[in-house]
């Protein structure tokens, strides 16, 4: 009894060893069929970029001229894609970008997305971007790469600003007494209350008009406005009160600036308010 | 059975583990002193007797008796004779006979029992009812009650919740979502939006009558979408008395500032009842501790530390009735009818910009973009019992998801001119019969889903879905073998829109849909077997194969899914994926011996071939705000992991702790699987006041989640505390509960809501009253 005993022991013993093995040989397979992969995201290659480059501090472009933006991308097994994507640097930041400041844009609809497609392990590619004539101000050029198995580097962004000797230009010097340049987010203005507006608006070839307006962006609705009397001047400067209504509702407002030159060119600008 | 000298020691025992249990080191106490107890408890190894009826005492020869804890079934003899033998001793029985109420029997230290058998006719709803709750599902688990259902699911191990606003469930069951997870209620599949991160499916707990989950795959009856697991929401049941029961609830909380108010009343009258209940909450902007997030590589402050434009409101009705009778069964009928209206973070559908997320002061509001949720179901249920219990299930359902947004155009094509960037609209029916007896059951279950799209965002075209599976199940012994096979049938419309050029210009056509029509088969096979480790420990594993057919998202999908962020791809090449699991639980089980500890373990490993998930392509969306396209492809994946549950009594405190592991990757690239959560410890520490008032003090740790997909970023751990005070009373209860008390600014890694680097919501408090009231009707018995 005790020798069978002690057999089935053994034979236990020895199942529990096969079972162990089993187990052994299970994980091996199994992390040995655990694959590895390229994890390492594409870059751009610093010493092969030409000029401008996005890395540049800052773009410089004319409107109504043309420029080519030439990068060069690296990757350790394969390049994928690049995408250019060139857009109004209103209302929003990018990470690690200088702040601007109190910055008046105009032509903001412009924007330009580009898809190339990349070989190898190193590419070049450029990015031309014809600057239009309605376009004042400062653009974000954001470049994102990926390579060939999906690692998408972190995007690259660069600073385009567009000068502009066509359309009239607005500038504001002091908003309620207050330099603009000195805002720190939004102004906000209170329903019922008057914000005196101290500028100028230029043109080479002399103004015809210009228009301020205070409008409601929930429904584009117009809550006050004043012209701007140029009389064919090249630099006309004003001083406006402008009157929140006591009823304006609470909510964003854009304030709206407009002018025309003697040759007929229009333009607009303006800022975004906060009525509270 | 237990000698005196024996039964003093136990006594001492027990005074001092109640002793050592309020001492400083209590839990380890309480852990060291449990195993003598439970090597003290023996029962007897052979129990005989006989059945017999209850209104005579004739023989009841077609009896089954079960013998616990080994789980063994016993037939009764044509004289009503059983002899039930368990290796490790006999606790209880249980005793089964068509007709007859389930008996349970403790068997102390007696070897004879004789167990008379009641007739079901004296109680017939309440044993129809009650009788199929969970027997479709041995492993299925309770899932207990909080603040709210999403509250519950985090509380509970292995579950996650994503948050999508009041009335919205979107469940995470071991790291799987969407339709890789079922949510059914009283054993009918939910439909509306389940494909997505951010699409939950429109239910309000409150108006149900409790919730469980099963985990896992596998299950014969929960359907092929039951991957990660089914969450159960079991309907209303017939009130055993004729009578009335009335419960309520209102509450308020701060942060988000949701108040609610719930209403469900239930009238039985004889053999019928009838029950009608509403739900409804509002709920403002979320309270977020962050001042500033990202977006397509864009930053954006949040200045008033809220989440501008996410409030909204949801409206939640059912009405419905029972009807029993002894030959023909019990009848139920449900009407259901939920709509949900909720801002969208602004953030998260097309560019946003930085004067879109000032707020308005205006919390409640509901501007653009928006989605607007609803559905109605109607579902009804009949069981006859008899030689096989056949129940047959029916039920109809439109879901309608509507979101609405600022236009903004694909690529480089023109803006639309409506603010409609989504419509879902699907309507789906579900049908299932099923016959059931002590040594088996099989069933049929038919289901037919059809989606029509509409929306410049396009995202999904048209498509129709139907399933046919046959079901079927053999109890053998302890062993329960399952075997299930599934038609499935999807189909898709094609869509092409035309392709435009920088300057606007149309150059060609953007398919954006591929039309198929294609059949796939698919089932599962399962062996579930409780079994016991030892004296005082139960388990259960189930071992399983099973196959499920691609979603009809990730066949079809081609846009921007606002859920997630990203340009999504579906792959109409896509075939069904298949996987093998081994799941295993054990637990203590002390019978009917007293326990300060008690404690259970579940674990998982499962082996996925060709596992659909989203992969980053080499590839970027023709549109600037959204970046990499990623597509549905099918790897092999491995998914191992496990929950523990500990509860100790230490006194007058309970000390719970609950913790959940998980580990999911993707065998091609060793990398893991998007949104894995990381592992996470919850405890709760629970004292009582008075007789009436209890406080508790919750902790959540999140370790760090470094198991990570391509481009996914890793998330840092966190530590959030909690406290809750109760007060209950005989049918009331008032509570007042606190949550993330220290505003910790934390990431939800399963929260889609992570990628933009948006944290969870902050600090809040909520203030809840609720009222639960019965009332009998002496004058009106029931009929019999």
């Amino acid at each position: 009894m005790t020798t069978i005993h002690h057999n089935n022991n053994n034979n236990d013993y020895n199942t529990m060893n096969i079972n162990i093995q089993w187990a052994l040989m299970a994980t091996i397979f199994f992390l040995s069929s655990c694959g590895t992969t390229d994890t390492e995201p594409p870059s751009i290659c610093t010493e092969l970029t030409g000029t401008p480059s996005v890395l540049d501090d800052e773009i410089e472009v004319e409107a109504g001229t043309t420029v080519t933006v030439n990068d060069a991308f690296c990757d350790d097994t394969e390049l994928g894609e690049v995408r250019w994507d060139l857009h109004s640097a209103e209302g929003h930041e990018h990470e690690g970008e200088e702040e601007e400041g109190f910055v008046l844009n105009s032509g903001t609809d412009w924007a330009v997305l580009v898809t190339q497609e990349l070989n190898g392990t190193n590419a070049g590619a450029s990015f031309t971007l014809d600057a239009p004539l309605s376009a004042r101000g400062v653009w974000d050029l954001v470049v994102s790469i990926v390579d060939a198995e999906g690692n998408a580097a972190a995007d690259i962004v660069g600073e385009v600003h567009v000068e502009n000797d066509h359309i009239p230009e607005f500038t504001v010097q002091s908003v309620d007494g207050v330099d603009p340049a000195t805002w720190e987010g939004e102004p906000v203005w209170a329903p019922g209350t008057t914000v005196n507006i101290v500028g100028a608006v230029a043109d080479s070839d002399g103004m015809e008009i210009g228009q301020l307006l205070l409008i409601r962006e929930s429904d584009e609705t117009v809550v006050w406005s004043e012209y701007v009397d140029a009389a064919g001047e090249t630099t006309v400067n004003f001083s406006k009160d402008v009157v929140v209504p006591a009823d304006a509702e609470p909510g964003e407002y854009h304030f709206e600036m407009e002018a025309t030159d003697l040759t007929g060119v229009e333009m607009h600008t303006g800022f975004h308010v906060e009525v509270e | 059975m237990f000698p005196t000298p024996l039964l003093d020691s136990m006594a001492l025992i027990l005074s001092g583990f109640r002793a050592c249990c309020t001492g400083l080191f209590g839990v380890m106490g309480c852990v060291l002193m449990s195993f003598p107890m439970v090597l003290i408890a023996q029962s007897p190894e052979w129990v005989h007797g006989h059945v017999v009826h209850d209104d005579g005492g004739a023989p009841c020869g077609d009896a089954l008796v079960q013998a616990w804890p080994c789980g063994a079934a016993f037939p009764v003899n044509v004289q009503g004779r059983f002899d039930a033998h368990c290796p490790e001793g006999i606790d209880s029985l249980s005793v089964i006979a068509h007709g007859h109420k389930v008996v349970a029997v403790a068997v102390q230290d007696r070897v004879h029992i004789d167990v008379r058998l009641t007739s079901l006719g004296v109680d017939l709803a309440h044993a129809l009812v009650q009788g199929h709750a969970s027997s479709d599902a041995p492993e299925s688990m309770p899932v207990g009650r909080a603040v709210d259902l999403m509250e519950a699911l985090d509380r509970t191990a292995g579950i996650r919740s994503l948050d999508l606003g009041a009335g919205m469930i979107q469940p995470v069951l071991r790291g799987l979502m969407g339709t890789r997870v079922a949510v059914l209620e009283d054993g009918v599949p939910q439909a509306g939006g389940r494909w997505g991160a951010d699409h939950g499916v429109l239910v309000a707990p409150e108006l149900y009558d409790g919730v469980e989950w099963v985990p896992g795959g596998g299950h014969i009856w929960l359907g092929p979408s039951a991957m990660g697991g089914g969450l159960r929401l079991a309907a209303i049941r017939m009130l055993p008395e004729p009578g009335e029961r009335t419960r309520a609830g209102l509450g308020h909380r701060l942060g988000d500032g949701r108040h609610a108010v719930h209403a469900l009343h239930q009238r039985r009258v004889g053999n019928r009842q009838w029950h009608f209940g509403v739900s409804a909450s509002r709920f403002g902007d979320r309270n977020v501790p962050q001042e500033e997030f990202q977006y397509i590589g864009r930053l954006f402050a949040l200045p008033d530390a809220r989440l501008p434009n996410t409030g909204g409101h949801a409206l939640h009705a059912v009405a419905g009735g029972r009807w029993v009778d002894e030959a023909f069964g019990q009848v139920s009928l449900d009407v259901r009818a939920s709509q949900v209206l909720q801002g969208l973070f602004p953030g998260i559908v097309g560019i946003p910009d930085q004067s879109d997320l000032l707020g308005d002061g205006r919390p409640y509001d509901v501007d653009l973009p928006q989605q607007k949720a609803q559905r109605w179901q109607l579902a009804g249920k009949w069981i006859q019992p008899g030689p096989l219990d056949r129940t047959l299930r029916l039920s109809i359902s439109s879901n309608q998801r509507r979101e609405s947004a600022p236009p903004h155009a694909h690529g480089f094509g023109p803006e639309p001119d409506t603010d409609l960037s989504l419509l879902l609209d699907e309507f789906h029916a579900f049908a299932e019969g099923r016959w059931q007896g002590i040594h088996g059951a099989f069933g049929v279950q038919a289901e037919w889903l059809d989606g029509q799209t509409e929306g410049w965002e396009f995202l999904l075209p048209d498509h129709r879905r139907g399933r046919l599976s046959i079901m079927g199940e053999w109890f053998r012994g302890r062993s329960r073998f399952g075997v299930r096979v599934d038609a499935v049938h999807a189909a898709q419309n094609g869509h092409v829109e035309p392709l435009y050029a920088a300057d606007g210009s149309v150059v060609g056509d953007d398919v954006r849909a591929v039309a198929f029509d294609q059949s796939m088969l698919g089932g599962a096979l399962s062996w579930y077997r409780p079994w016991t480790a030892g004296t005082g420990v139960k388990g259960a594993w189930t071992a399983t194969v099973y196959s499920r057919a691609p979603g009809q998202y990730a066949l079809g999908a081609h846009g921007i899914h606002h859920g997630t962020f990203r340009f999504e791809q579906g792959n109409p090449d896509l075939r069904s994926e298949h996987s093998a699991e081994i799941r295993g639980s054990l637990r203590s089980e002390t019978g009917l011996q007293p326990s300060k500890i008690q404690w259970s373990v579940q674990a998982f490993a499962a082996l996925h071939s060709g596992f659909i998930h989203l992969t980053p392509t080499a590839q970027f969306a023709p549109i600037a705000h959204a970046g990499q396209i990623y597509a549905f492809e099918g790897r092999d994946a491995v998914r191992v992991g496990g929950e523990f549950n500990l509860q100790a009594d230490m006194g007058q405190s309970i000390v719970t702790v609950t913790g959940s592991l998980l580990g999911q990757w993707a065998l091609e690239t060793g990398l893991g699987l998007p949104f894995t959560p990381p592992v996470e410890v919850r405890s709760e520490w629970t004292c009582p006041l008075t007789n009436q008032v209890k406080a508790s003090v919750h902790h959540r740790a999140l370790a760090a989640a470094n198991l990570i997909a391509r481009n996914e970023a890793p998330t840092p751990g966190a530590s959030l505390w909690g406290a809750a005070l109760t007060w209950s009373g005989a049918h009331t209860a008032l509570t007042l509960e606190g949550d993330n008390l220290l505003n910790v600014a934390w990431l939800d890694h399963a929260s889609a809501y992570r990628a933009l680097g948006l944290v969870a919501q902050g600090r809040w408090a909520s203030l809840r009253f609720t009222v639960d009231v019965n009332r009998g009707d002496d004058h009106d018995s029931p009929q019999q």
